[in-house]
């Protein structure tokens, strides 16, 4: 066993609990890597409640901890369901916890009962939106085949006319690096005003990706200086620059020197039958080659320390480890990323042990440049600080 | 235990008791000259100071209100 992993140094250590309310997606993106997106299967709310509880009295769980619903599209489940998971969770949770739900959803099913169901729970909300419909309809697909980006926009103008905060997050494929002015246009227009990019990864049953091509790298470093010029005259928060600058901001913890997804119990992402995974979500479910299975326990059956102590767990962080450690060593970038997901790792390299992934080079590395590059310049200029309001 | 999972387990903990320590970019052997990353010091120093004095950065496209009350989002997955 590891020693630094009693379940004594991981109190209060879980940030954000996934719960996977349901598998279900009502639609079938072809980058998607949830691997039961057909199944229309729900978490009983007894396992909702024993989740939470898991979290709680096993000492990982804070007072700021988030339960989001994902890894399914959340809200084909009806709201009723929900009234009953957040008494649920609420119940098996301390007194002390605040309750902080949170969805991210593809927006299809939005209309104004939810908007007035999200702003009584005080919900967040998040959107998967690839941009205009000629690059959303590419990949994010109904099962017919038919676009998705007509009925996600509808969603959108419900959250709008309710005033609903939400963000958007963008998927950025080959098809997206030729087009940074029609993304940002399409998302001022949209009046959206936090955008997030997740490059199209390799992971779980996707096992392909259209970035992963010659000459990507420098396009993809292009369109997100692009992006980030444009989104400056339209007043839209770009989610990397904020991670960068808080990264690059403090000096990675020696006690905890990773991110949240190769830490373990940082994440924990409960499925719906119950099964914990930690680590990168996108783990939970997948059967792979080699590892197998990487569920660590059942909710209703495992400790936490029967579960650091177990061969999953051990075999799982002994490899995360290696390549945390590899990252550190070998990467100047360690600083800003600390050590890459495992997800990434295992779908491109076969290992999580491993070190520079594709992912690694386009959603850490170039971005990281881009971001740097641009604070350089402002203290070139010597116009970097101002007075905040 | 076979010789692959005894480095990996002498990897993890050497990392985690602290015996394998953080690079500074300028020992890596994979940054070119002129990279941004390789005056991370030099930024880290202006953003800690603006921090302790209480100031923002000017950053064009840094954070919204709305980004700051939402420290999860999910910045993993496709979509």
């Amino acid at each position: 066993m590891i020693p630094v992993l009693s379940p004594e140094r991981l109190r209060g250590r879980t940030k954000l609990l996934v719960l996977q309310g349901t598998p279900f997606c009502n639609i079938d993106c072809t980058y998607c890597y949830l691997p039961d997106r057909a199944v229309k299967a729900r978490m009983p709310v007894e396992t909702i409640r024993a989740a939470v509880r898991w979290i709680f009295e096993n000492g990982l769980g804070r007072d700021d901890l988030t339960i989001i619903w994902h890894a399914g599209e959340p809200l084909t489940l009806p709201r009723a369901w929900y009234e009953e998971a957040f008494t649920a969770a609420r119940q098996a949770a301390p007194f002390s916890w605040r309750p902080r739900h949170a969805f991210q959803t593809n927006g299809m099913l939005i209309d104004d009962a939810w908007c007035a169901f999200f702003a009584a729970h005080g919900l967040r909300v998040g959107v998967s939106l690839d941009g205009p419909a000629a690059l959303h309809d590419l990949h994010r697909k109904r099962r017919n085949g038919k676009g998705s980006h007509e009925a996600a926009m509808h969603g959108v103008a419900a959250l709008k006319r309710n005033r609903i905060p939400f963000h958007a997050i963008c998927v950025v494929t080959e098809a997206t690096l030729a087009r940074p002015d029609e993304v940002i246009g399409f998302f001022a227009e949209a009046g959206v005003t936090d955008v997030g990019f997740n490059i199209e990864e390799i992971e779980g049953i996707n096992t392909g990706s259209t970035l992963a091509k010659h000459g990507n790298r420098a396009r993809f470093r292009a369109f997100f200086e692009r992006v980030l010029d444009r989104a400056a005259s339209h007043g839209i928060g770009i989610r990397e620059v904020r991670g960068v600058l808080g990264a690059a901001a403090n000096l990675p913890d020696k006690e905890w020197p990773g991110n949240d997804q190769n830490m373990p119990f940082a994440i924990v992402t409960v499925t719906h039958q119950g099964a914990i995974y930690t680590f990168s979500p996108e783990l939970a479910g997948i059967a792979h080659p080699r590892l197998g299975s990487m569920a660590l326990g059942h909710v209703d059956a495992d400790s936490l320390a029967e579960i650091v102590d177990g061969q999953v767990f051990q075999t799982l962080w002994a490899e995360i480890a290696s390549g945390l450690a590899a990252c550190a060593r070998d990467c100047a970038y360690f600083p800003i990323c600390r050590g890459g997901a495992p997800s990434n790792k295992l779908g491109e390299l076969g290992t999580c042990a491993g070190t520079e992934t594709m992912a690694c080079r386009l959603g850490q590395q170039e971005i990281a440049e881009a971001v740097l590059g641009r604070v350089l310049n402002e203290m070139g200029r010597d116009v970097v600080l101002a007075k905040a309001s | 235990m076979d010789k692959h999972k005894k480095h990996l387990l002498w990897s993890a903990a050497a990392f985690t008791l602290g015996l394998v320590s953080m690079p500074s970019a300028s020992q890596s052997l994979s940054v070119e000259e002129g990279l941004a990353i390789d005056r991370l010091p030099e930024i880290r120093a202006v953003l800690r100071d603006t921090l302790e004095q209480g100031r923002d950065l000017i950053v064009p496209s840094g954070s919204t209100k709305l980004a700051q009350d939402w420290p999860n989002w999910t910045n993993w997955g496709n979509g």
